[in-house]
């Protein structure tokens, strides 16, 4: 019942150019949707002009089809989660959940059902008369979560919600947020720039750039067929290997599209100039780096086409498994140079053209395919 | 070791310094106390310091005799008044400019200020012809009405309010609260120590006022402390007056304003504490 629809929204501060122009976006009801982007793309303008807190100059907002024009927001049915908490410092925890259902003019007896409720949802029934000081930055957390469920709305909406916790509390309360968003089975927007975050709550991502959707994808989609340069390049760790092709690198891997890209995970890599597998974009260079992150090991390699990321997991550098492996962690230490070869299987490339959007795999002519030669110095 | 050995002395010299401005600042009070304690003769003779036999009957006099306790009470009345309606203007002032988003609020904002850097002495004449055409001359009423707004307090509010985080605002417009609500259920509780530096300082401020009050009240029977010390002062006429019970005087007139500090000093200047509520 809680659908967000922004209909060519546009806000600007003062005399600025505008931070957004013309947004439309909807918002699934009942979904966990993220909205993603780098600092500054206007993640938290969009989410407090949802909220109501902040004016817009033109379009519409509706929330569950009703429009929000002029509406408070308190009314608009929507609760929030600040970055830094914002509780009532002179309130107890009960007192900071109770104050928004007073306002709304719920019953005392409900109000106490719901509190109680609430807290133990979220765990904090032995918390409930002490003040925000005296508790952690975890339990901090909870209560203002807390404080957002008790009021049961419809769309809850959070900014940054973990970005004041250390990484092991993160990866809890993030499990704890996908748990709670299936429980309450309402509208969660949640505003981050942690592509973690984003992939693993989320079941739609928006991405965002300078104020505009680059797109809006369930996070498979948008790890598997990003629509544009940006989104290929903002997803994944490291991002995907973006090749601009120039006429050489065209003539010899055959393929006919300006860039070509493919993600350091899927790339193969294989010691001086190994035979690539059949069917796939291959190029020769130098071992500069790697990087040891326990499940996996990413390689940096210097080729004529530029710096290329390549991805291998643990398990498979163990058992030998893609290709010849571990290439060079003796050899790399010992300063002389380590020939590789990277290549990418034709599933695996993706295409954009000249205006940096996607080109779907099957317009693409790839006619040679496999060229170790002379492309690598 | 290195630190002991310079910390040390320096510590001593500070102490030494803070106790010399102590006793200097302290020195007449005291003289003040114990002269009302004295005979005539004594207090005028500077090799007494100590009274020999103290005259309680001084203080008793002021007292029981004397119009001084009614225009303690007199002042005591006007300054509480005063400051309420100044701490409560301030507020809500302070409130719209630095949180509600409205035009002009910086222009409106620096017109206040603004005010402050006009003298006093200067709005006595336009304040009085105001006032005497509201028919509000002699009166409790006109005094408390042309004090009602406080710019130094507005400012001091205004850096108080300021610390407060934004998102504490937010989030009670989030939970549905209205202005009134936001400013004291939300704001007020963090930014209370300010109120509580300010009610202190215009209290003494407004209990010491003697030049607007003297100009507008006339009846003796109105007089504030100030004026009603002067009232007492010159009652004898120059050579008849009786310093002991003027002393006396002068000590009970400060006493409202030391039971006030006393009761108040720890948190005066508190300041905002460290934990606004927010993290960051
Ligand atoms: N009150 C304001 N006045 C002027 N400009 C603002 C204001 N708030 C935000 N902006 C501008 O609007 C743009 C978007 O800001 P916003 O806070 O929405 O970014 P964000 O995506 O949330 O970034 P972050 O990830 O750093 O929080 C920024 O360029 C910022 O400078
Ligand atoms: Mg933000």
């Amino acid at each position: 019942m809680s659908a967000i629809e922004l209909r060519g929204v546009t806000k600007r501060y003062g005399e600025n150019p505008p931070v957004i122009e013309d947004m439309d976006l909807t918002i699934a009801d009942g979904g966990f949707t993220v909205l993603l982007g780098p600092s500054g793309c206007g993640k938290s303008t969009i989410l407090r002009i949802i909220a109501g807190l902040e004016p817009h100059d033109g379009g519409s907002v509706r929330i569950g089809g009703r429009d929000m024009d002029g509406m408070a927001p308190g009314e608009r049915g929507v609760a929030m989660v600040f970055q830094n908490y914002a509780l009532y410092p002179a309130m107890t925890v009960r007192e900071n959940m109770e104050f928004g259902l007073k306002n709304m003019k719920v019953p005392k007896a409900e109000r106490e059902a719901r509190i109680a409720e609430c807290a133990r949802i979220v765990d904090l029934e032995p918390f409930l008369d002490r003040k925000p000081k005296s508790l952690s930055g975890g339990q901090r957390q909870r209560v203002a979560l807390a404080r957002a469920i008790v009021k049961k709305s419809g769309v809850f909406l959070m900014d940054e919600p973990l970005s004041n916790l250390d990484a092991k509390l993160r990866a809890q309360i993030r499990a704890d947020l996908i748990e709670l968003h299936r429980k309450l089975g309402i509208t969660f927007l949640y505003v981050t720039h942690d592509q973690v975050e984003a992939m693993s709550m989320g079941t739609e991502i928006v991405l965002l750039e300078g104020g505009a959707v680059r797109q809006k994808a369930a996070p498979t989609e948008l790890y598997d067929a990003p629509a544009n340069l940006f989104a290929a390049r903002f997803i994944g760790s490291p991002p995907m290997n973006i090749i601009e092709t120039d006429s050489k690198l065209r003539r010899d891997t055959g393929v006919d599209a300006p860039y070509i890209g493919f993600r350091p995970e899927r790339a193969w890599i294989m010691r001086g100039d190994g035979t690539p597998p059949p069917g796939a974009v291959s190029f020769r260079g130098v071992l500069a780096a790697r990087e040891l992150l326990g499940d996996r090991t990413v390689y940096k390699i210097k080729t004529d086409a530029g710096d290329i990321y390549a991805t291998e997991s643990s398990a498979s550098a163990r058992s030998g498994g893609a290709g010849e492996t571990e290439p060079g962690g003796a050899a790399l230490r010992s300063g002389r140079p380590v020939e590789v070869t990277v290549a990418a299987g034709r599933g695996d490339l993706h295409f954009f053209d000249g205006a940096e959007n996607a080109i779907p795999p099957a317009q693409v002519s790839v006619e040679v395919i496999s060229v170790p030669a002379g492309i690598c110095s | 070791m290195r630190r002991n050995l310079y910390s040390r002395p320096l510590f001593a010299l500070k102490l030494a310094v803070l106790v010399a401005i102590g006793i200097v600042m302290a020195f007449p009070f005291v003289w003040m106390a114990l002269s009302a304690l004295k005979t005539k003769q004594e207090l005028l003779d500077f090799s007494v310091f100590f009274p020999k036999d103290a005259q309680w009957g001084n203080y008793a006099e002021v007292l029981l005799r004397s119009p001084i306790p009614r225009y303690i009470a007199n002042s005591v009345f006007v300054a509480a008044v005063t400051v309420a309606y100044q701490m409560f203007s301030g507020a809500l002032l302070v409130y719209a400019v630095v949180f509600m988003e409205f035009r002009f609020r910086r222009v409106i904002f620096a017109v206040v200020l603004g005010c402050y850097m006009v003298p006093g002495a200067a709005t006595y004449i336009p304040s009085y012809i105001l006032l005497s055409k509201m028919g509000l001359l002699d009166s409790y009423t006109g005094l408390i009405v042309s004090n009602l707004v406080s710019i130094f307090g507005v400012f001091l509010l205004r850096q108080a309010f300021m610390q407060v985080p934004p998102e504490l605002y937010d989030a009670a417009r989030m939970d549905g609260a209205g202005h009134w609500k936001t400013l004291w259920r939300v704001i007020f509780p963090l930014t209370r120590p300010m109120f509580i530096s300010f009610a202190l300082i215009a209290f003494i401020t407004c209990y010491n006022n003697y030049m607007w009050p003297s100009l507008i009240t006339n009846s003796p029977e109105l007089s504030l402390v100030s004026q009603g010390l002067r009232h007492f002062f010159i009652e004898g006429g120059a050579y008849g007056t009786n310093w002991a019970v003027v002393m006396a005087a002068s000590t009970l007139v400060t006493a409202p304003l030391l039971i006030m500090s006393l009761l108040i000093q720890k948190r005066f200047i508190a300041g905002i504490g460290a934990d606004t509520g927010v993290k960051g």
